[in-house]
């Protein structure tokens, strides 16, 4: 749909409608008016007669008055069209054909008639007004008896006449106020043209707009009713560019995460290459193993953060926290644990949460695998779980060599390792922490251990099923 | 050639060092940018290989930092993006070259060969003095067009100072070029290197400057 169809299809079709009522009453007044007018008119020359005929007959000399009929109109043709100028003349008026006069004495023989009548009664004889088709006209007739000498005067008009001033009359009226209607209907165009011009100058500014080009709306020159539209527009962009910002970040630290072991690998099947004992080809060969098995690493929390969508989660479940901490610490091999000892408190089995068990138990993998890395041989990792009115905390804490104050900000930021690169973490284990988290709607916080290590707190609501908050 | 790898990658670095070791450079590796330039301020380098995404002080940073500090030795930054905005904003920061990972030995060896060669106002890729002739893309090493065979270390001495013709380096400055961190430096060890390379070459290049250090002299046309 178009407004500015609607819009000029609604204002001029109101005008021309308006145009309509206008004429049609404008036509209907002239045709009351003029009919009025025409009828005193006939009525009065009727009248003048009655004065003349009003006396007895003998006084009367009908033919004198038959000849000045006659006389007045000589030379006529109904059918002639004639122009104003020489419609009139000193002796009278072309028209005059148009109008005519019949009179009757009491037994019914004509005494008067004007050229324009016939022989016969135009009307029947009887008072007032009537109209009558004679010939090929119609005619307005207005009849009337004399009482004194039961004479009947018959005075009659064509109807074209009224219709002509009719016509004449309307158009006329009409002149101004048609041509004041193609100015409006033109300044409506010119108005709706122009009030529609921001929405248009707004739909183009967004048409420029493309995912490499998400600057805000210019709206210094928008109309205010626009502005909201546009702020709209505005912050949408914001966050589609922020997100696209996000995206070629993390597309880049992957770039970044994916092209360092394998320049590494590389590097090391170059340097075999280029040795010439068995026993350092072998050295290099283990170190390409290991970096192999980096990138597997790598790509397998890659693709557990990308599955982490939450839209194909499902329902949550009752979990028991320590159920799934046993679980996963069962899962890890003797190499991932490394000596070091991993100890659930026994809270963690009385503590119920509403929650993902799949993501539960990639979360925990990650934390403990995590803790296991920087724990020294033989140290101890710490599980607990505690429940207040509003939260289930878990904590996690290891014996490492923590972290400083300013990495505890970076913590759970995607790439970023505890101690860099010392170790071979992916670099994503705490962001899919993070991501897990969020999912639950928990908090995570990190903080340092007395006298050494990390503890790891996650905060997870408790939703209330009973209506309090 | 003393070169500092700043690495923070364990793998990496350990196998960038693997493969330049082999190539006559002396290579001490820090795994972050603090200790890149506190490495700097302290000894002489004559190479830099720069990775960019560095824990803390990112690559870009320590790159500004030496220049703001008037290091004036080359650079090469190694990335693992490619867009070019890195490109531009690394050879802006005042980087020589770059390298996006994973990328070819050769072509590391190649681009390093280069940088020294402009640092050392040269052109043409051969080190000629007189009869003698040095290749340093296979580290060989002639004279009147008779291969001579020289040991890695005595190797790295003869490339220093006919780089620094007629300047006398100083015992200090030649061992700080011929050995890294993890190197046991022998009391002697530099004047037996010395008297091996006067033993293999015919002619005596270099002159003992006594109390002060060695030199070759400017060849004059």
């Amino acid at each position: 749909m178009s407004i500015r169809r609607f819009l000029l299809a609604g204002l001029l079709g109101t005008l021309l409608l308006s145009f309509a009522v206008i004429f049609f009453f404008n036509r209907y007044q002239a045709f009351v008016e003029v009919g009025e007018l025409y009828d005193a008119q006939l009525a009065q020359s009727s009248r003048i007669l009655q004065g003349f005929l009003n006396r007895p007959t003998d006084e009367i000399d009908f033919d004198h008055i038959n000849n000045a009929l006659l006389a007045a109109t000589q030379s006529y043709s109904e059918n002639e069209v004639h122009d104003d100028a020489s419609m009139r003349s000193d002796s009278g008026h072309k028209y005059e054909y148009k109008f005519a006069i019949q009179i009757w004495d009491k037994n019914t023989n004509l005494l008067v008639k004007s050229p324009s009548a016939p022989l016969y009664a135009i009307a029947d004889f009887k008072n007032g007004y009537s109209i009558k088709k004679i010939g090929k006209f119609n005619w307005h007739i207005f009849t009337q008896h004399l009482p004194s000498n039961g004479y009947w005067i018959v005075t009659a008009e064509r109807a074209d006449i009224r219709q002509e001033i009719i016509d004449k009359l309307t158009y006329s009226s009409l002149a101004g106020p048609l041509a004041g209607m193609i100015f409006l209907a033109l300044g409506v165009i010119a108005v709706v043209t122009k009030g529609l011009q921001p929405l248009i100058d707004l739909s183009q500014q967004i048409r420029e707009r493309n995912i490499d080009k998400l600057e805000p709306l210019v709206l210094e020159k928008t109309p205010k009713e626009l502005i909201p539209l546009g702020q709209a527009v505005n912050l949408l962009m914001e966050q589609v560019s922020q997100d696209v910002e996000r995206e070629r970040r993390f597309l880049g630290d992957i770039a970044h995460e994916l092209r360092t072991p394998l320049a590494a690998m590389k590097l090391n099947a170059q340097n075999g290459l280029y040795s010439k004992d068995i026993y350092s080809v072998q050295n290099f060969l283990i170190k390409i193993v290991r970096g192999v098995d980096r990138s597997i690493r790598l790509i397998e929390q890659l693709l557990t953060l990308a599955r982490l969508d939450p839209r194909a989660l499902g329902e949550p479940e009752i979990c028991v926290l320590g159920d799934i901490a046993q679980e996963v610490i069962n899962a890890l091999s003797p190499q991932q644990q490394s000596g070091v000892h991993i100890y659930l408190e026994k809270s963690l089995f009385n503590t119920q949460l509403n929650a993902y068990p799949d993501l539960l138990s990639v979360m925990l993998r990650n934390l403990i695998e995590n803790a296991c890395r920087y724990s020294p041989e033989g140290g101890t990792i710490n599980l607990a779980a505690e429940q207040t009115a509003d939260n289930i905390i878990f904590t996690l804490t290891d014996q490492g060599p923590g972290v400083s104050e300013q990495q505890l900000q970076s913590l759970g930021k995607r790439f970023f390792r505890e101690r860099p690169a010392d170790r071979m973490g992916s670099g994503l284990g705490l962001s899919i922490v993070a991501r897990i988290a969020e999912l639950h709607h928990a908090q995570v916080s990190f903080s340092n251990a007395v006298p050494q290590g990390l503890v790891v707190n996650i905060l997870f609501p408790v939703i209330h099923t009973n209506g309090n908050s | 050639m003393r070169l500092l790898l700043v690495e923070d990658d364990l793998m990496l670095g350990e196998a960038l060092q693997d493969a330049l070791m082999p190539h006559s450079y002396v290579v001490d590796w820090v795994k972050d940018g603090e200790s890149a330039l506190k490495s700097l301020r302290r000894e002489h380098f004559e190479i830099i290989i720069l990775d960019i995404g560095l824990p803390g002080m990112d690559g870009f940073e320590v790159l500004k930092k030496l220049r703001t500090e008037k290091f004036e030795v080359p650079v090469l930054l190694l990335t693992a993006r490619d867009s070019l905005t890195d490109k531009v904003t690394g050879l802006d920061a005042g980087a020589d070259d770059y390298l996006l990972k994973p990328f070819d030995l050769d072509e590391l060896l190649a681009r390093l060969r280069a940088l020294s060669r402009r640092a050392a106002g040269r052109a043409i890729p051969f080190i000629n003095y007189g009869k003698l002739c040095i290749n340093p893309e296979n580290q060989t090493v002639s004279y009147d067009n008779q291969p001579i065979v020289l040991a890695r270390r005595e190797y790295m001495v003869l490339i220093k100072l006919l780089e620094n013709t007629g300047r006398v380096l100083s015992r200090e400055q030649l061992e700080q070029s011929l050995y890294g961190w993890l190197d046991d430096v022998d009391s002697n060890a530099l004047e037996v290197h010395i008297h091996h390379i006067r033993k293999k070459i015919p002619v005596d290049l270099i002159r003992t400057v006594r109390g002060v250090g060695y030199t070759i002299n400017r060849l004059h046309h």
